[in-house]
């Protein structure tokens, strides 16, 4: 089976080290993204199995994002798993088939929302 | 009551002695009472006893002027003694009853048919009443002269008999002059009527109460007076004329026109404070003040220019305009603060005054419109002195704008700039308050990006190989993570209680699934409690946030534990009756006291003596916001020494 491609967008270079080592231990191939210009770049290079993304980024909004992929037929069927420190964050309805994981976290149930994602 | 006198004479000329009304009595020689007939018996108000008392039957003797007069020197004593007796021989007796009686005394020695001294008769004349009468008159007459109201007396022909000091003092006129003098002299001649009904009442016997008149001085200048009228009759019963008290209430209609003045400029400021006071938007004050206070001047124009500071402390200037447009107002240069430079300005007629001719006329919006001629400013200054802005009136006509105005005017602005400073005050306290609200949720995310790192590096660690002491140390630093993650996430939401922005996002779940779910996270991350789940139902659906109630569980099992250290069991039971359900965490820990159960859900309040247990005291007052928000409940029962028992209860979502 080819290695899933990740794409990690958090503008925190800690955060990003952290969560591509643990993706990398899964047997991940990541690619970070520190804004959302970077993500945009790298979407038109290659489309990837996985979004990990962020809601506050310096040049733009997470959920912002996730609206427009969802809104591209290219790019609609991607999963995405959304970060956020405001733990009191709601998907919108229109992105409901994708998963939220507040800030800080558990590193395993991290790694169980990754693989639930991946497998559907 | 039978008397015993020693008349000698038993004949009838004793008997008419005795019973006569004039009063006299006898003493022998040595000046006791010998003989007293019933009329001196009745004026003493005694009986002395025959034989034993001296000079006098009295109780007590006075001369008139009130001096005590010794027994033996009473006119009787005197004569007895054959020396000289004052002039006047009035004196006062004192009765037993302590009434006094005005007496004059004729004493008489006798003397035998050798003219040796036998003894005396002394006759008793009582002129108590004439004495009355003439006090009575004296202090009348003292009274009406010293009266500071006119008291004139008049014929039933109108003609004026007496005249008092008050009179000369109220009208100018003295007695001299006056007496005889018709009393329509008093009257101004538009009020002349007035006498033919005043007489007309006299004459039919009807006194006139405080009635309200003008009269005329000597000078001819007019004065208000109140007038009482009552008819004088004579001896017969005949009324021959009036008397007339006239007062100078002049003052008295002054005070009472300043009274009311008072009273209607105090309601009008009331309302408008009360008004001005509910409010906290600078916008409506503005135009309230504005408008209430162009009516109360009867302004054609008005404005109020206010000089708000923003947020950033821009100057920034505020119109509220009245009968006018603003540009119109604006143009007219009349109506800047800076004009004013702390001083009022009242003006009849601004088009003739030097130092604003130059802009005269003063046009208001061009063809048509008034021309402000009269012309009101009043600077509203804090009470530092501060020029916060002016009120600004005008009106085409000269001299519309009087000194009550500018009284009334100073007081709303008083009110005007208390309202606006507390408009400022609130307004800054609400952007400190935001800015708070602002730098909690910006430092929380902040303080969350670390530890997101740091959580994460030290699981990662802990999958690795690790010696027991590495075990124990990485799994305590994860705990103390977790425990500041949590005080964080109670600070944000207490700035959002605070600032009325905690959400609720409703879904629908089971409770008991959520309650056991949280359970298990605690048997894992809990060694010293075990905790039992019991409950009477397979599924309890509520419609409610999850994370929150989340929250909510977390906080009560983990006080639970915290303050249970030396008991191992907690026990959770979850309930539900038709319309709620009823979640219950019983520890067998230090309990509560009465005082602390009523604190507890307060904001920052821990029990205390419990020092060495950690915390801010915000879960219970988030955990009681939180199912307030859900309109659900939430309390305590406890015992100091055996446990607490807290639990909360949701209302139920019935299933379709």
């Amino acid at each position: 089976m080819r290695k899933k491609i990740i794409y990690l967008v958090e503008d925190d270079a800690d955060i990003s080290e952290m969560i591509q080592y643990l993706l990398s231990s899964m047997g991940g191939e990541v690619s970070a993204c520190l804004t959302a210009e970077m993500f945009w770049k790298q979407m038109k290079v290659k489309l990837p199995d996985l979004i990990i993304l962020d809601i506050m980024l310096p040049d733009g909004n997470g959920a912002d994002i996730g609206e427009q992929l969802a809104l591209d037929d290219s790019t609609e069927h991607i999963p995405i798993l959304f970060m956020s420190a405001n733990h009191s964050f709601r998907l919108p309805e229109q992105l409901s088939k994708n998963q939220f994981i507040s800030k800080p976290f558990d590193i395993n149930v991290f790694s169980d929302k990754v693989e639930s994602l991946l497998v559907e | 009551m039978p008397v015993k006198y020693r008349s000698s004479p038993q004949s009838d000329v004793a008997t008419l002695f005795h019973d006569s009304r004039l009063a006299f009595y006898t003493c022998d020689r040595n000046g006791y009472i010998t003989y007293y007939n019933k009329a001196a018996a009745a004026l003493w108000g005694r009986e002395p006893v025959i034989g034993e008392e001296l000079w006098c039957g009295s109780w007590k003797i006075y001369y008139p002027g009130g001096r005590v007069m010794p027994l033996d020197e009473c006119p009787m004593a005197l004569t007895l003694k054959q020396q000289p007796l004052p002039a006047d021989n009035e004196i006062v007796i004192e009765r037993p009853d302590s009434t006094f009686l005005n007496l004059l005394v004729y004493p008489q020695p006798l003397f035998d048919a050798n003219g040796l001294l036998t003894g005396a008769l002394n006759i008793l004349v009582d002129i108590t009443p004439k004495k009355t009468g003439e006090e009575k008159q004296a202090i009348l007459s003292a009274i009406v002269e010293s009266s500071d109201d006119a008291i004139i007396s008049k014929s039933l022909k109108g003609i004026i008999m007496s005249w008092n000091k008050g009179a000369q003092k109220l009208f100018g006129y003295t007695e001299d002059e006056i007496i005889g003098k018709p009393i329509t002299v008093l009257i101004p001649p538009e009020l002349q009527e007035e006498e033919t009904v005043i007489i007309g009442n006299i004459k039919a016997g009807n006194k006139i109460d405080h009635f309200r008149t003008t009269r005329i001085t000597k000078w001819g200048k007019k004065v208000k007076i109140s007038l009482t009228v009552s008819p004088v009759k004579d001896n017969m019963g005949r009324i021959i004329g009036a008397s007339k008290i006239a007062r100078d209430i002049t003052e008295q209609l002054q005070k009472e026109e300043a009274i009311k003045l008072n009273s209607q400029r105090l309601e009008l400021l009331n309302a408008i404070g009360k008004k001005v006071s509910a409010s906290l938007d600078e916008d409506s004050i503005l135009e309230l003040i504005t408008t209430d206070t162009a009516n109360i001047t009867g302004a054609a124009v008005g404005a109020f220019v206010y000089n708000m500071l923003d947020e950033h402390g821009q100057a920034n200037q505020l119109t509220a305009v009245f009968g006018a447009p603003k540009e119109a107002l604006e143009n007219s240069g009349l109506f800047t603060p800076e004009f004013l430079n702390s001083t009022l300005i009242r003006v009849d007629d601004i088009t003739k005054d030097s130092r604003y001719g130059k802009k005269a006329p003063q046009e208001v919006g061009g063809n048509g419109q008034p021309v402000i001629t009269s012309y009101l400013a009043v600077p509203v200054e804090t009470v530092s002195g501060e020029i916060l802005g002016g009120l600004f009136f005008g009106h085409p006509e000269p001299g519309k704008f009087t000194a009550e105005h500018e009284n009334i005017v100073s007081s709303i602005a008083s009110q005007a700039s208390v309202a606006l400073n507390n408009c400022r005050l609130f307004t800054q306290v609400k952007n400190l308050s935001e800015k708070k609200d602002e730098f909690i949720a910006l430092a929380s995310h902040e303080l969350k990006t670390p530890i997101t790192s740091i959580k994460g590096y030290l699981q990662i660690l802990q999958r690795s190989d690790l010696d027991k002491a590495g075990t124990l140390f990485l799994e305590k630093s994860l705990n103390q993570i977790n425990k500041l993650n949590s005080l964080i996430g109670d600070l944000l939401d207490v700035s959002k209680v605070e600032a009325g922005k905690l959400t609720i996002q409703y879904e629908s779940f089971d409770l008991k699934e959520l309650v056991l779910d949280v359970i298990e996270t605690f048997h894992y991350s809990s060694k010293t409690h075990k905790i039992t789940f019991s409950s009477s139902a397979d599924q309890i659906f509520v419609e409610a946030d999850k994370q929150r109630i989340e929250q909510v569980l977390i906080n009560l099992l983990s006080n639970a534990i915290k303050y249970s250290p030396n008991a191992e069991l907690v026990v959770v039971e979850l309930n539900a009756s038709e319309n709620e359900a009823k979640l219950s965490v019983k520890d067998k820990g230090i309990g509560l006291s009465e005082q602390h159960q009523k604190n507890i859900f307060t904001r920052f309040y821990r029990a205390d003596g419990n020092e060495n247990i950690s915390g801010l005291g915000l879960g219970l007052y988030l955990s009681k916001e939180i199912i307030l928000h859900h309109r659900g409940t939430i309390d305590v029962i406890s015992e100091p020494g055996k446990g607490s028992t807290f639990y909360f209860s949701l209302p139920v979502k019935h299933q379709v």
